[in-house]
Protein backbone atom coordinates (compact mmCIF):
# COMPACT_ATOMS: atom_id res chain seq x y z
CA UNK A 1 0.00 0.00 0.00
CA UNK A 2 1.98 3.19 -1.04
CA UNK A 3 1.86 5.60 -3.69
CA UNK A 4 2.95 4.33 -6.66
CA UNK A 5 3.33 0.53 -6.85
CA UNK A 6 5.76 0.46 -9.72
CA UNK A 7 7.24 3.39 -11.65
CA UNK A 8 8.50 2.34 -15.37
CA UNK A 9 9.84 4.54 -17.40
CA UNK A 10 11.84 3.72 -20.95
CA UNK A 11 12.11 -0.04 -20.40
CA UNK A 12 11.90 -2.39 -22.77
CA UNK A 13 11.39 -5.73 -23.49
CA UNK A 14 10.67 -6.99 -20.19
CA UNK A 15 8.40 -9.39 -18.76
CA UNK A 16 6.99 -8.34 -15.13
CA UNK A 17 4.84 -11.54 -13.70
CA UNK A 18 3.58 -13.11 -10.44
CA UNK A 19 3.35 -9.32 -8.47
CA UNK A 20 0.18 -8.16 -6.33
CA UNK A 21 -0.51 -4.64 -6.56
CA UNK A 22 -2.75 -4.07 -3.49
CA UNK A 23 -4.44 -0.07 -2.43
CA UNK A 24 -1.83 1.75 -3.90
CA UNK A 25 -3.22 5.14 -5.73
CA UNK A 26 -1.25 3.76 -8.65
CA UNK A 27 -0.42 0.52 -9.24
CA UNK A 28 1.80 0.68 -12.83
CA UNK A 29 2.83 3.87 -13.81
CA UNK A 30 3.96 3.37 -17.73
CA UNK A 31 6.04 5.55 -19.28
CA UNK A 32 7.74 5.13 -22.72
CA UNK A 33 7.74 1.74 -22.74
CA UNK A 34 7.75 -0.89 -25.47
CA UNK A 35 7.55 -4.85 -25.96
CA UNK A 36 7.09 -5.60 -21.94
CA UNK A 37 5.25 -8.81 -21.38
CA UNK A 38 2.41 -8.39 -18.00
CA UNK A 39 1.07 -11.63 -17.23
CA UNK A 40 -0.36 -12.96 -13.86
CA UNK A 41 -0.20 -9.85 -11.83
CA UNK A 42 -2.99 -9.10 -9.47
CA UNK A 43 -4.36 -5.19 -9.31
CA UNK A 44 -6.52 -4.98 -6.22
CA UNK A 45 -8.29 -2.34 -5.15
CA UNK A 46 -6.30 0.40 -6.77
CA UNK A 47 -7.03 3.84 -7.37
CA UNK A 48 -5.47 3.47 -11.07
CA UNK A 49 -4.33 -0.17 -11.75
CA UNK A 50 -2.40 0.69 -15.00
CA UNK A 51 -1.85 4.66 -15.67
CA UNK A 52 0.09 5.29 -19.38
CA UNK A 53 1.67 8.62 -19.42
CA UNK A 54 3.77 8.03 -22.66
CA UNK A 55 4.08 6.81 -26.08
CA UNK A 56 3.99 3.07 -25.71
CA UNK A 57 3.47 0.79 -27.62
CA UNK A 58 2.89 -3.41 -28.41
CA UNK A 59 3.10 -3.82 -24.74
CA UNK A 60 1.13 -7.38 -23.61
CA UNK A 61 -1.37 -7.59 -20.87
CA UNK A 62 -2.27 -10.99 -20.65
CA UNK A 63 -4.02 -13.16 -17.64
CA UNK A 64 -3.71 -10.75 -15.00
CA UNK A 65 -6.40 -9.49 -12.35
CA UNK A 66 -7.80 -6.43 -12.24
CA UNK A 67 -10.21 -6.40 -9.30
CA UNK A 68 -12.12 -3.44 -7.27
CA UNK A 69 -9.70 -1.09 -8.99
CA UNK A 70 -11.32 2.95 -9.01
CA UNK A 71 -10.06 2.85 -12.74
CA UNK A 72 -8.37 -0.07 -14.23
CA UNK A 73 -6.85 1.98 -16.75
CA UNK A 74 -6.12 5.77 -17.83
CA UNK A 75 -4.69 5.81 -21.21
CA UNK A 76 -3.49 8.96 -22.90
CA UNK A 77 -3.67 8.61 -26.44
CA UNK A 78 -5.86 8.02 -29.32
CA UNK A 79 -3.55 5.15 -30.71
CA UNK A 80 -3.47 2.14 -29.42
CA UNK A 81 -1.21 -0.92 -30.27
CA UNK A 82 -1.22 -2.44 -27.13
CA UNK A 83 -2.76 -5.96 -26.55
CA UNK A 84 -5.24 -7.06 -23.68
CA UNK A 85 -5.89 -10.19 -23.82
CA UNK A 86 -7.63 -12.76 -21.60
CA UNK A 87 -8.06 -10.76 -18.34
CA UNK A 88 -10.02 -10.77 -15.98
CA UNK A 89 -11.96 -7.26 -14.48
CA UNK A 90 -14.25 -7.71 -11.73
CA UNK A 91 -16.29 -5.01 -13.77
CA UNK A 92 -16.42 -6.66 -16.61
CA UNK A 93 -21.02 -6.75 -16.96
CA UNK A 94 -20.50 -9.59 -20.21
CA UNK A 95 -22.36 -13.03 -20.25
CA UNK A 96 -20.40 -16.43 -21.26
CA UNK A 97 -23.11 -18.68 -23.33
CA UNK A 98 -21.00 -21.12 -24.73
CA UNK A 99 -19.56 -21.44 -21.00
CA UNK A 100 -15.81 -21.76 -22.11
CA UNK A 101 -14.54 -19.58 -19.50
CA UNK A 102 -14.15 -17.13 -21.91
CA UNK A 103 -17.13 -13.93 -21.71
CA UNK A 104 -18.81 -13.15 -25.42
CA UNK A 105 -18.76 -9.65 -25.37
CA UNK A 106 -15.34 -7.33 -25.54
CA UNK A 107 -14.65 -5.52 -22.27
CA UNK A 108 -13.70 -1.52 -22.56
CA UNK A 109 -11.82 -0.76 -19.75
CA UNK A 110 -10.99 2.57 -19.96
CA UNK A 111 -13.61 4.58 -18.84
CA UNK A 112 -14.74 7.65 -20.30
CA UNK A 113 -14.18 9.61 -16.76
CA UNK A 114 -10.80 8.14 -16.13
CA UNK A 115 -9.77 10.99 -19.27
CA UNK A 116 -11.80 13.98 -17.33
CA UNK A 117 -9.74 13.18 -14.26
CA UNK A 118 -6.75 13.15 -15.75
CA UNK A 119 -7.07 16.49 -17.27
CA UNK A 120 -8.65 17.92 -14.07
CA UNK A 121 -7.95 16.00 -10.70
CA UNK A 122 -10.33 17.83 -9.11
CA UNK A 123 -13.21 15.79 -10.62
CA UNK A 124 -11.73 13.09 -8.88
CA UNK A 125 -14.79 14.25 -6.05
CA UNK A 126 -17.27 12.98 -8.45
CA UNK A 127 -16.39 9.27 -8.34
CA UNK A 128 -19.28 7.13 -8.20
CA UNK A 129 -21.96 9.62 -8.79
CA UNK A 130 -24.60 8.73 -10.16
CA UNK A 131 -23.72 11.41 -13.09
CA UNK A 132 -20.18 9.65 -13.30
CA UNK A 133 -22.04 6.19 -14.07
CA UNK A 134 -24.39 7.72 -16.62
CA UNK A 135 -21.51 9.26 -18.92
CA UNK A 136 -19.33 5.97 -18.11
CA UNK A 137 -22.41 3.73 -19.48
CA UNK A 138 -22.98 5.99 -22.26
CA UNK A 139 -19.06 6.07 -23.32
CA UNK A 140 -19.64 2.06 -23.15
CA UNK A 141 -22.16 2.25 -25.27
CA UNK A 142 -20.76 4.11 -28.40
CA UNK A 143 -16.93 4.81 -27.41
CA UNK A 144 -15.68 8.18 -28.81
CA UNK A 145 -12.58 9.27 -26.85
CA UNK A 146 -10.92 5.68 -26.24
CA UNK A 147 -9.08 4.23 -28.91
CA UNK A 148 -11.81 2.17 -30.77
CA UNK A 149 -9.02 -1.15 -30.79
CA UNK A 150 -8.20 -0.48 -26.67
CA UNK A 151 -10.50 -3.52 -26.15
CA UNK A 152 -9.72 -7.03 -24.12
CA UNK A 153 -11.58 -9.05 -26.41
CA UNK A 154 -11.79 -12.33 -24.67
CA UNK A 155 -12.46 -10.76 -20.85
CA UNK A 156 -12.22 -14.22 -18.37
CA UNK A 157 -15.29 -15.37 -16.25
CA UNK A 158 -13.20 -16.19 -13.43
CA UNK A 159 -10.48 -14.51 -11.42
CA UNK A 160 -7.17 -16.53 -12.36
CA UNK A 161 -5.69 -18.53 -9.54
CA UNK A 162 -7.58 -16.10 -6.72
CA UNK A 163 -5.27 -15.69 -4.06
CA UNK A 164 -6.15 -16.09 -0.56
CA UNK A 165 -5.94 -13.12 1.66
CA UNK B 1 -47.22 16.06 19.23
CA UNK B 2 -46.71 13.18 20.59
CA UNK B 3 -49.74 11.41 19.75
CA UNK B 4 -49.76 12.56 15.79
CA UNK B 5 -46.68 11.32 15.79
CA UNK B 6 -47.96 7.64 17.41
CA UNK B 7 -50.70 7.93 14.64
CA UNK B 8 -49.15 8.68 11.88
CA UNK B 9 -46.47 5.74 12.88
CA UNK B 10 -49.16 3.48 13.01
CA UNK B 11 -50.93 4.44 10.19
CA UNK B 12 -48.10 3.79 8.11
CA UNK B 13 -46.91 0.34 9.78
CA UNK B 14 -50.46 -0.73 8.73
CA UNK B 15 -50.35 0.52 5.02
CA UNK B 16 -48.65 -1.25 2.43
CA UNK B 17 -46.01 0.62 1.26
CA UNK B 18 -43.72 0.41 4.61
CA UNK B 19 -44.00 -3.36 4.07
CA UNK B 20 -42.89 -3.15 0.35
CA UNK B 21 -39.93 -1.10 0.92
CA UNK B 22 -38.99 -3.45 3.92
CA UNK B 23 -39.38 -6.41 1.94
CA UNK B 24 -37.58 -4.51 -0.77
CA UNK B 25 -34.14 -3.85 0.70
CA UNK B 26 -34.59 -6.81 2.35
CA UNK B 27 -34.44 -8.92 -1.04
CA UNK B 28 -31.41 -6.38 -2.64
CA UNK B 29 -29.28 -6.72 0.63
CA UNK B 30 -30.23 -10.20 0.94
CA UNK B 31 -29.09 -10.90 -2.49
CA UNK B 32 -26.31 -8.85 -2.02
CA UNK B 33 -24.82 -10.76 0.54
CA UNK B 34 -25.65 -14.41 -0.59
CA UNK B 35 -25.16 -14.57 -4.20
CA UNK B 36 -22.09 -12.98 -3.74
CA UNK B 37 -19.05 -13.88 -2.39
CA UNK B 38 -17.27 -10.07 -2.74
CA UNK B 39 -17.85 -8.43 0.31
CA UNK B 40 -16.38 -5.32 -1.50
CA UNK B 41 -18.69 -5.06 -4.37
CA UNK B 42 -22.40 -5.62 -2.34
CA UNK B 43 -20.68 -2.86 -0.57
CA UNK B 44 -20.46 -0.79 -3.03
CA UNK B 45 -23.87 -1.53 -4.41
CA UNK B 46 -24.60 -0.62 -1.51
CA UNK B 47 -23.51 2.83 -1.15
CA UNK B 48 -25.38 3.49 -4.68
CA UNK B 49 -28.65 2.41 -3.43
CA UNK B 50 -28.38 4.53 -0.06
CA UNK B 51 -27.18 6.98 -2.43
CA UNK B 52 -29.81 7.38 -5.26
CA UNK B 53 -32.47 5.11 -3.96
CA UNK B 54 -32.98 6.41 -0.76
CA UNK B 55 -33.58 10.06 -1.36
CA UNK B 56 -35.72 9.39 -4.25
CA UNK B 57 -37.98 6.86 -1.92
CA UNK B 58 -38.39 9.60 0.37
CA UNK B 59 -39.15 12.33 -2.26
CA UNK B 60 -41.91 10.58 -3.31
CA UNK B 61 -43.55 9.11 -0.44
CA UNK B 62 -43.58 12.26 1.60
CA UNK B 63 -45.67 13.86 -0.95
CA UNK B 64 -47.96 11.16 -1.25
CA UNK B 65 -48.52 10.66 1.90
CA UNK B 66 -49.25 14.52 2.55
CA UNK B 67 -51.48 14.42 -0.22
CA UNK B 68 -52.89 11.31 0.84
CA UNK B 69 -53.66 12.38 4.57
CA UNK B 70 -54.91 15.79 3.28
CA UNK B 71 -58.35 15.10 4.04
CA UNK B 72 -57.32 13.31 7.76
CA UNK B 73 -54.86 16.25 8.55
CA UNK B 74 -57.84 19.06 7.32
CA UNK B 75 -60.12 17.49 9.71
CA UNK B 76 -57.06 17.38 12.79
CA UNK B 77 -56.48 21.04 11.94
CA UNK B 78 -59.99 21.93 12.85
CA UNK B 79 -59.64 20.66 16.48
CA UNK B 80 -57.64 23.01 18.73
CA UNK B 81 -54.18 21.85 17.67
CA UNK B 82 -51.24 23.78 17.06
CA UNK B 83 -50.32 23.15 13.09
CA UNK B 84 -46.52 22.74 13.79
CA UNK B 85 -47.64 19.88 15.79
CA UNK B 86 -49.37 18.04 13.52
CA UNK B 87 -47.19 18.66 10.59
CA UNK B 88 -43.86 17.96 12.60
CA UNK B 89 -45.97 14.68 13.51
CA UNK B 90 -46.61 13.65 10.67
CA UNK B 91 -42.93 14.23 9.19
CA UNK B 92 -41.16 12.37 11.85
CA UNK B 93 -43.19 9.55 11.54
CA UNK B 94 -42.71 9.48 7.85
CA UNK B 95 -39.06 9.44 8.39
CA UNK B 96 -38.68 7.20 11.20
CA UNK B 97 -40.81 4.23 9.30
CA UNK B 98 -38.68 4.71 6.10
CA UNK B 99 -35.36 4.42 8.39
CA UNK B 100 -36.85 1.62 10.12
CA UNK B 101 -37.73 0.44 6.97
CA UNK B 102 -33.75 0.52 5.81
CA UNK B 103 -32.24 -0.26 8.84
CA UNK B 104 -34.51 -3.47 9.32
CA UNK B 105 -34.49 -4.14 5.70
CA UNK B 106 -30.83 -3.23 5.33
CA UNK B 107 -29.51 -4.52 8.78
CA UNK B 108 -31.10 -8.02 8.97
CA UNK B 109 -29.34 -9.65 6.08
CA UNK B 110 -25.78 -7.98 7.88
CA UNK B 111 -26.52 -9.85 11.03
CA UNK B 112 -27.02 -13.20 9.42
CA UNK B 113 -24.40 -12.71 7.37
CA UNK B 114 -22.46 -12.62 10.58
CA UNK B 115 -20.59 -9.24 10.12
CA UNK B 116 -21.03 -8.21 13.09
CA UNK B 117 -17.30 -9.76 14.17
CA UNK B 118 -15.71 -8.18 11.40
CA UNK B 119 -14.14 -5.00 10.83
CA UNK B 120 -16.95 -3.86 8.53
CA UNK B 121 -19.50 -3.01 11.09
CA UNK B 122 -17.86 0.55 11.57
CA UNK B 123 -18.52 1.03 7.82
CA UNK B 124 -21.73 -0.16 7.81
CA UNK B 125 -23.04 1.88 10.15
CA UNK B 126 -21.59 4.79 8.62
CA UNK B 127 -23.85 3.92 5.19
CA UNK B 128 -27.02 3.15 7.74
CA UNK B 129 -26.43 6.44 9.34
CA UNK B 130 -25.98 8.22 6.19
CA UNK B 131 -29.21 6.52 5.34
CA UNK B 132 -30.94 7.92 7.66
CA UNK B 133 -29.71 11.21 7.41
CA UNK B 134 -30.95 11.39 3.21
CA UNK B 135 -34.65 9.78 4.50
CA UNK B 136 -34.73 12.85 7.07
CA UNK B 137 -33.43 15.33 4.76
CA UNK B 138 -35.71 14.62 1.87
CA UNK B 139 -38.72 13.93 3.25
CA UNK B 140 -38.73 17.64 4.65
CA UNK B 141 -37.72 18.54 0.96
CA UNK B 142 -40.91 17.52 0.11
CA UNK B 143 -43.24 18.45 2.27
CA UNK B 144 -41.76 21.51 2.16
CA UNK B 145 -43.06 20.80 -1.80
CA UNK B 146 -45.99 19.30 -1.09
CA UNK B 147 -47.39 22.26 1.27
CA UNK B 148 -46.18 24.83 -1.30
CA UNK B 149 -48.57 23.38 -4.32
CA UNK B 150 -52.10 22.13 -3.66
CA UNK B 151 -52.21 20.72 -7.05
CA UNK B 152 -51.34 17.21 -7.07
CA UNK B 153 -49.54 16.61 -10.37
CA UNK B 154 -47.34 19.72 -10.05
CA UNK B 155 -46.23 18.93 -6.74
CA UNK B 156 -45.36 15.24 -8.18
CA UNK B 157 -43.30 16.98 -10.90
CA UNK B 158 -41.84 19.34 -8.92
CA UNK B 159 -40.15 16.86 -6.10
CA UNK B 160 -38.91 14.20 -8.66
CA UNK B 161 -37.54 17.53 -10.48
CA UNK B 162 -35.88 17.87 -7.35
CA UNK B 163 -34.43 14.43 -6.52
CA UNK B 164 -33.51 15.16 -10.29
CA UNK B 165 -31.36 18.24 -9.11
CA UNK B 166 -29.55 16.84 -6.18
CA UNK B 167 -28.77 13.63 -7.69
CA UNK B 168 -27.50 14.49 -11.42
CA UNK B 169 -28.17 17.77 -12.42
CA UNK B 170 -26.05 19.35 -9.49
CA UNK B 171 -23.00 17.10 -10.33
CA UNK B 172 -22.72 18.05 -13.94
CA UNK B 173 -22.48 21.71 -13.77
CA UNK B 174 -19.99 20.81 -10.58
CA UNK B 175 -17.85 18.76 -13.60
CA UNK B 176 -18.73 21.83 -16.23
CA UNK B 177 -17.49 23.90 -13.46
CA UNK B 178 -14.09 22.36 -12.35
CA UNK B 179 -13.15 21.42 -16.09
CA UNK B 180 -14.14 25.34 -17.01
CA UNK B 181 -12.10 26.87 -14.44
CA UNK B 182 -8.65 24.05 -13.69
CA UNK B 183 -6.38 26.70 -14.09
CA UNK B 184 -7.44 28.17 -10.89
CA UNK B 185 -7.10 26.78 -6.83
CA UNK B 186 -10.25 24.93 -6.48
CA UNK B 187 -9.76 22.99 -3.75
CA UNK B 188 -11.70 25.34 -1.11
CA UNK B 189 -14.35 25.63 -3.67
CA UNK B 190 -14.89 21.94 -4.57
CA UNK B 191 -15.14 21.52 -0.64
CA UNK B 192 -17.87 23.86 -0.12
CA UNK B 193 -19.64 22.63 -3.08
CA UNK B 194 -20.07 19.13 -1.96
CA UNK B 195 -21.30 20.50 1.72
CA UNK B 196 -24.09 22.19 -0.83
CA UNK B 197 -25.40 18.98 -1.95
CA UNK B 198 -26.12 16.60 0.88
CA UNK B 199 -26.32 13.56 -2.17
CA UNK B 200 -22.57 14.30 -2.62
CA UNK B 201 -21.94 15.35 0.87
CA UNK B 202 -23.10 11.64 1.84
CA UNK B 203 -21.37 9.98 -1.10
CA UNK B 204 -17.95 11.49 -0.15
CA UNK B 205 -18.14 10.05 3.76
CA UNK B 206 -18.57 6.97 2.34
CA UNK B 207 -16.32 6.95 -0.44
CA UNK B 208 -13.37 8.07 1.65
CA UNK B 209 -14.05 4.71 3.47
CA UNK B 210 -13.84 2.45 0.43
CA UNK B 211 -12.01 4.15 -2.21
CA UNK B 212 -9.14 5.88 0.32
CA UNK B 213 -6.57 4.11 -2.37
CA UNK B 214 -7.61 6.70 -5.53
CA UNK B 215 -7.78 9.24 -2.96
CA UNK B 216 -4.75 9.50 -2.09
CA UNK B 217 -3.61 11.33 -4.92
CA UNK B 218 -3.59 15.52 -4.11
CA UNK B 219 -7.21 16.06 -4.98
CA UNK B 220 -7.63 13.26 -2.53
CA UNK B 221 -5.60 14.45 0.39
CA UNK B 222 -6.98 17.67 0.46
CA UNK B 223 -10.07 15.84 1.04
CA UNK B 224 -8.68 13.50 3.25
CA UNK B 225 -7.40 16.23 5.36
CA UNK B 226 -10.60 17.81 5.76
CA UNK B 227 -13.30 15.10 5.74
CA UNK B 228 -10.74 12.87 7.90
CA UNK B 229 -10.28 14.53 10.68
CA UNK B 230 -12.85 14.86 13.99
CA UNK B 231 -13.92 18.71 12.60
CA UNK B 232 -14.84 16.89 9.07
CA UNK B 233 -16.76 14.76 10.27
CA UNK B 234 -18.12 17.23 13.55
CA UNK B 235 -18.72 19.84 9.81
CA UNK B 236 -20.19 17.74 7.59
CA UNK B 237 -22.45 15.72 10.14
CA UNK B 238 -23.83 19.10 11.37
CA UNK B 239 -23.92 20.55 7.41
CA UNK B 240 -26.48 17.37 7.10
CA UNK B 241 -28.36 18.23 10.23
CA UNK B 242 -28.70 21.72 8.85
CA UNK B 243 -30.31 20.52 5.76
CA UNK B 244 -33.14 18.22 7.63
CA UNK B 245 -33.55 21.93 9.67
CA UNK B 246 -33.60 24.70 7.31
CA UNK B 247 -36.58 23.01 5.11
CA UNK B 248 -38.17 22.37 8.47
CA UNK B 249 -38.03 26.01 9.67
CA UNK B 250 -39.57 27.05 6.31
CA UNK B 251 -42.32 24.69 6.18
CA UNK B 252 -42.94 25.99 9.44
CA UNK B 253 -43.54 29.36 8.36
CA UNK B 254 -45.00 28.75 5.14
CA UNK B 255 -47.72 26.49 7.61
CA UNK B 256 -48.57 29.42 9.03
CA UNK B 257 -49.83 31.29 6.52
CA UNK B 258 -51.29 28.56 4.93
CA UNK B 259 -55.23 28.70 3.64
CA UNK B 260 -56.64 25.26 3.95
Amino acid sequence: MASYGLLLKEINDATISDNVFEQNTIGINIDGCNRITYKNNHFIRNGWALKFTGGCYTNLFEYNNFMHNAFDLSYNSKVNDNLFEANYWSEYSGYDLNKDGIGDVPHRPVKLVSYIVNQTPETLILLRSLFVDIINFSEKVSPVFTPDNLVDAKPLMKPINQIEE
Amino acid sequence: MLKILKYSIFDLLRSRWSYVYFVFYLLISFSLFFLNNDIDKAIITLMNIIIILVPLIGTIFGVMYYYNSKEFTELLLAQPIKRSKIFMGQYIGISLSLTLSLVLGIGIPFVFYGLFKSSAIFDFSLLLLVGAFLNFIFVALAYNIAISTDNKIKGFGFAILMWLMFAVVYDAVFMIFLIKFNEYPLDKFTLVATMANPIDLSRILIMLKLDASALLGYTGAVMKQFYGTYLGVLVSMSTLSFWILIPLFRMRRKLRKKDF
